[in-house]
């Protein structure tokens, strides 16, 4: 009689798990709703909008604060090329995204002016139409060898550190960006940003 | 009582609906041998065709995940495998993020108790996570992002790290007592001191480090590769030629007492590096472990479970040299799989075995209920049920190669071809200081290879 009764006790959590499950399926109802692109974003641990926000915007304000960069910028807006920035973390980032940010940024400023190396080769193949395809009347097509060369290099690094244990993950981030001017070799600016996102695990859930 | 005895089944089924009903009485491994007989035949579409297409909802999910991806490798899409490998990735990480007491892992378990071991989610093994951020490297690799690789090295090296923290815990008395009535699986895990650390994830890292010209990174990688496959004679020339590039006298001139000397590379040569994988990964065979079990009123019967066990080192046709233009060069082996997932198999008997008993316990009192309240019917169908349910759990990714080794000589620029066995010859560039890396993998019939100059 008692294994009875105990098999009246666990047939009663059966339904209970079983009409669980089934509710749950019925729950899903997708919403689209629009949200502030600026918002804090905290979906998951991982890099993600709000550190490339918080990224381009501190080394975009430190740029343009910064003394050196205010006499280079005095009389004249320097040209600049942007390499890239090395991806030395544990996830795939788009760093190309950080680097369009900040010379966006840079750009409404006003105090810079970009070549963009990333489309030469289609600037290179349009001239190419220009100068060489008979379609194109010789007098509006855009002279070869009339481009800027840039002065200055931007560059940095993006490196990571992840810990994790039983209790709680840990990312550290920390970017890295210099200003080269080419001709002499020297870095004239450099900053650096943290970043250091925690998360704790929840001691119950499903 | 019957009303108590439907429920109980709906209960018992409520347990397989993250189950097909084939999982039910048929063991993983006995599922996937017909895949791997179409792999052994060069026929990577009929085991496309043949394998599961299990939903997120079914326990070996992400086992299914990695079964598909590699065989998308296999069959030269990436693409596809890409996807896969990073959904298991990401599915791995929300796991390890979820909470620490989960219901559904508490009622997974009691599923369990009723049906087999399978009923349990899959999780992937570290040394699995690290083959397959190491395939995701080489896949980046093969498009020459060689940034992109760099992040799954990233990605493997923690897997291994973290493996290596939560190895640490002492174990107790209990579980070697419950692991002397295992066989040994000692001849086939070769006697590696874990199921993790992987010689040739730290090998492609060492390597991947190297083209990217930081020399200490490739060092470190070198060196924790060394110390797990200590006879590689590739492995000690490149630590050598590493330590005396960085300035590491001392280090060097340990090695130089360990090995011996090694040849220096001139600045004009470059360097051939060829990473061969050769057959599959033994499957789990079922073998039947006999416990005694003492009942409420003190007597012992005897019952067999159903456990997993690898039975004895799998016949590979392998091959130990490859021939480089005219000159024979021997392949050092760096991992052997069935090694790390014997190993690994070892450390999970005791939390197995002790699954088990409560699985026994709980079947024994189903039957017990079932002939007291149904008679002679309830009791044979009720003993049916539970022989055919009792399966061992011979979960393991399956398509991974047996055993991967190491050729690697410096050679003058130009060009020049491999001779692989019958196949015909490979032909790839050396370019002055370069590393071209070619990578090949055999199994049986099934050959493919792949070239990238570094």
């Amino acid at each position: 009689m008692i294994i009875s009764n105990k098999f009246k006790t666990v047939s009663t959590y059966a339904l209970v798990g079983l009409s669980a499950l089934v509710l749950s399926g019925c729950a899903n109802k997708a919403v689209v709703s629009y949200g502030d692109a600026q918002a804090v974003e905290t979906t998951d641990i991982n890099f993600g909008s709000t550190d490339l926000q918080k990224v381009a915007s501190q080394m975009t304000d430190s740029l343009l604060s910064s003394p050196v960069v205010g006499t280079m910028t005095a009389n004249k807006r320097p040209v600049v090329f942007v390499e890239r920035i090395k991806n030395k973390t544990s996830e795939h980032i788009d760093t190309e995204s950080i680097t369009d940010s900040i010379s966006t940024q840079m750009l409404r400023s006003g105090k810079f002016r970009f070549v963009d190396m990333t489309r030469v080769e289609s600037v290179r193949e349009q001239l190419t139409f220009q100068n060489e395809d008979a379609l194109v009347n010789p007098a509006t097509a855009v002279a070869f060898g009339k481009q800027i060369g840039a002065q200055y290099m931007l560059y940095g690094n993006l490196s990571s550190i992840v810990k994790s244990n039983a209790d709680k993950s840990d990312v550290y981030y920390k970017f890295t960006m210099r200003l080269m001017d080419m001709e002499s070799g020297l870095v004239e600016w450099a900053d650096e940003t943290e970043i250091r996102k925690t998360k704790e695990k929840s001691t119950f859930g499903w | 009582m019957r009303r108590s005895i439907i429920l109980s089944f709906c209960f018992i089924l409520s347990g397989c609906s993250t189950m097909g009903f084939n999982d039910l009485f048929n063991d993983y491994a006995t599922q996937m041998t017909p895949i791997r007989n179409a792999i052994e035949k060069n026929n990577i579409e009929e085991a496309q065709s043949l394998i599961a297409n299990n939903s997120t909802l079914h326990s070996s999910y992400l086992l299914n995940q990695l079964e598909q991806a590699r065989l998308n490798d296999l069959a030269n899409t990436p693409d596809d495998a890409q996807s896969k490998f990073e959904n298991v990735y990401t599915q791995m990480q929300k796991k390890r993020e979820a909470a620490k007491i989960q219901v559904s892992a508490g009622l997974e378990q009691s599923n369990a108790l009723f049906t087999n071991d399978s009923a349990i989610t899959y999780v992937p093994p570290a040394y699995e996570m690290s083959m397959l951020h190491s395939y995701k490297a080489l896949n980046y690799v093969y498009k020459n992002d060689v940034e992109g690789a760099l992040v799954e090295i990233r990605r493997a090296n923690k897997v291994q790290v973290d493996a290596l923290s939560e190895n640490e815990a002492e174990v107790d008395s209990t579980v070697k007592e419950a692991q002397q009535h295992y066989p040994s699986m000692s001849n086939v895990t070769r006697n590696i001191k874990n199921g993790f650390q992987n010689a040739y994830t730290f090998y492609l890292s060492a390597l991947l480090y190297q083209s990217a010209k930081q020399y200490d990174d490739a060092y470190i990688d070198y060196k924790k590769a060394l110390a797990i496959q200590p006879n590689n004679i590739y492995l000690q020339q490149d630590v050598m030629r590493l330590a005396k590039k960085q300035g590491f006298d001392q280090d060097l001139n340990e090695f130089k007492k360990r090995f011996g000397d090694t040849p220096t590379i001139s600045s004009s040569q470059g360097e051939v590096i060829v990473l061969f994988e050769q057959g599959l990964v033994p499957k789990q065979d079922e073998f039947k472990l006999r416990l005694p079990i003492y009942s409420s009123r003190g007597d012992a019967r005897f019952y067999s479970l159903a456990m997993p066990v690898y039975k004895d080192n799998a016949y590979v046709r392998r091959l130990n040299n490859i021939n480089i233009d005219a000159q024979s060069l021997a392949l050092s082996p760096l991992v052997h799989i069935e090694a790390l997932a014997a190993k690994t198999l070892e450390d999970q008997i005791p939390a197995k075995v002790a699954r088990q008993v409560l699985r026994l316990v709980a079947k024994e009192k189903v039957r017990a209920e079932l002939a007291r309240s149904a008679g002679d019917v309830g009791n044979i169908l009720a003993n049916i049920y539970n022989l055919a349910s009792e399966q061992a759990d011979t979960r393991s990714w399956l398509t991974l190669p047996n055993q991967i080794s190491v050729a690697r000589q410096s050679l003058n620029t130009g060009e020049h071809s491999v001779h692989i066995g019958t196949q015909a010859p490979i032909n790839f560039t050396i370019s002055k200081q370069g590393l071209t890396l070619i990578y090949l993998t055999s199994i049986n019939n099934y050959f493919n290879y792949h070239v990238v100059q570094l």
